[in-house]
């Protein structure tokens, strides 16, 4: 995990102490570090085609990010779908447009670039990150890197927005360590909860007990430590 | 997108091609090129498998070769598609021409050796816009890849996490059970991983047969305990 992450996340805890309005802060800090338009956070369903709205920066971006989902094509749609970016850096080129009625949309809403990058841990679908931009042409390698390191940042914020449903859970990166995978998928069935619930069990256990989670889910893995909803 | 395969005339009609690709005897053969542009993933590989069947299928005789100088980013699906047919054709199939983004995916995966050597593109248009639109091809599919990569190595931990929860076992059993199943079904490790993931989590069954098939093998495997599959 980047170091960029961890401090992408840290400024989101300090700007928003009471744990409010953490969405809309990532959300206005990735527009400002990846020179964009707009930045819309959702959450989507494995099929990509249900989602939520979690937080816009701007109005245009609201509006095109609902049309996705009304609409379900575009980007956000097929990066939720086919797990990888979708990125788009001239919608106005090209004679057949991947997304024609979205495409439209975007236009009209005077949107001429988007990049959408989908929110996973493993086969866990948590939603997408989606880069508006007025004005055509790819992101620099430099724009690109930040915008992969708020992705993860959202992917954590995610996680951390569903933690608090289940009584809390820290504003942690994921850890992408074998053992935290495999004991996300043991809690699952011993606990009979989803993969994405069995992770919450285990980052919220490591956040009460002031662990790494890499510990946690070594001792899941050791047999020494049942957790259940 | 995948394009007609254009019909040239017979082999000696061409420029003289480097490399064994000719038939020993000299007689004129049918050479049906396959152009695939733009994005390669599991949506294309349908259409892709159909033209490559249509184009193995006009001459007995006849060579087949494919055009991937255009493609700005291939999954392993396409790619797999394009291996076997390679091993079917042997000599009467080869790939023509490489972007970088599907060269460092053929080396990434090893399947040089299958496909044999195939010539990077060379940059056709000298413009410096086509330069830029390379590059950024290039990144893009880069960065893919890589994403894919990660998020497919942590669906695989979480489906061995998944076995050693039903099945009661650790780590290496687990995934010596996907190893065995995947290679006695003749699917991918990774496809019977996200089976394996999206069954657990209540999804509809996967659609392609050897992966159903492979998920009814591994719910029959003797060491099942208990659990959704």
């Amino acid at each position: 995990m980047s170091p960029r992450v961890n401090e992408i996340l840290a400024g989101l805890a300090r700007g928003c102490p009471d744990g409010e309005g953490l969405a809309d802060r990532l959300v206005a800090d990735c527009a400002h570090a990846a020179a964009v338009t707009g930045v819309g956070l959702s959450l989507t369903t494995d099929s990509g085609s249900g989602a939520v709205v979690v937080a816009v920066s701007d109005h245009r971006a609201g509006v095109v990010e609902e049309l996705q989902f009304t609409l379900t094509e575009g980007p956000c749609v097929d990066a939720a779908r086919w797990g990888r970016p979708a990125l788009q850096p001239d919608l106005g080129s090209g004679v057949r447009p991947r997304w024609p009625s979205f495409t439209a949309g975007a236009l009209a809403a005077g949107l001429h670039a988007v990049f959408a990058f989908p929110l996973r841990v493993g086969a866990i679908q948590l939603g997408v990150l989606d880069l508006y931009r007025d004005t055509a042409g790819p992101l620099t390698g430099a724009e690109l890197a930040e915008a992969l390191c708020f992705a993860d940042a959202a992917t954590a914020l995610l996680l951390h927005l569903q933690a608090e449903v289940h009584g809390g859970g820290g504003l942690a990166a994921v850890d992408d360590r074998a053992e935290v995978h495999q004991a996300t998928g043991v809690v699952s069935v011993h606990a009979g909860v989803t993969l994405v619930d069995a992770l919450t069990l285990l980052r919220a256990r490591a956040y009460a007990d002031g662990t790494p989670i890499g510990e946690v889910a070594s001792a899941v893995l050791a047999g020494e430590l049942q957790l259940s909803d | 997108m995948v394009l007609d395969p254009h019909r040239h005339g017979p082999f000696d009609a061409r420029p003289p091609a480097p490399g064994p690709a000719g038939p020993p005897d000299g007689h004129s053969v049918l050479v049906s090129v396959v152009r695939l542009v733009g994005e390669q993933d599991g949506s294309t590989v349908p259409e892709l498998r159909a033209r490559l069947d249509r184009a193995c299928g006009l001459d007995p005789q006849g060579l087949v070769e494919a055009d991937l100088a255009a493609v700005t980013f291939i999954s392993c699906e396409p790619l797999r598609v394009l291996a076997q047919t390679k091993v079917r054709m042997a000599d009467r199939f080869r790939l023509t021409s490489v972007s970088r983004p599907v060269r460092r995916v053929i080396d990434l995966t090893g399947l040089d050796d299958v496909l044999g050597p195939v010539p990077e593109e060379e940059p056709e248009v000298a413009a410096a816009e086509a330069a830029a639109l390379a590059l950024l091809a290039d990144l893009e599919g880069e960065v893919r890849a890589l994403r894919e990569a990660t998020q497919g190595r942590a669906a695989v931990e979480q489906a061995k996490g998944l076995l050693m929860g039903i099945n009661g076992c650790d780590a290496q059993h687990a995934w010596s059970l996907l190893v065995r199943t995947a290679a006695g079904s003749g699917v991918r490790i990774r496809d019977l991983a996200q089976a394996v993931t999206a069954a657990a989590a209540g999804e509809p069954e996967p659609v392609a047969l050897p992966v159903r098939a492979a998920m009814r093998a591994l719910a029959g495997s003797p060491t099942r305990g208990r659990g959704p599959l």
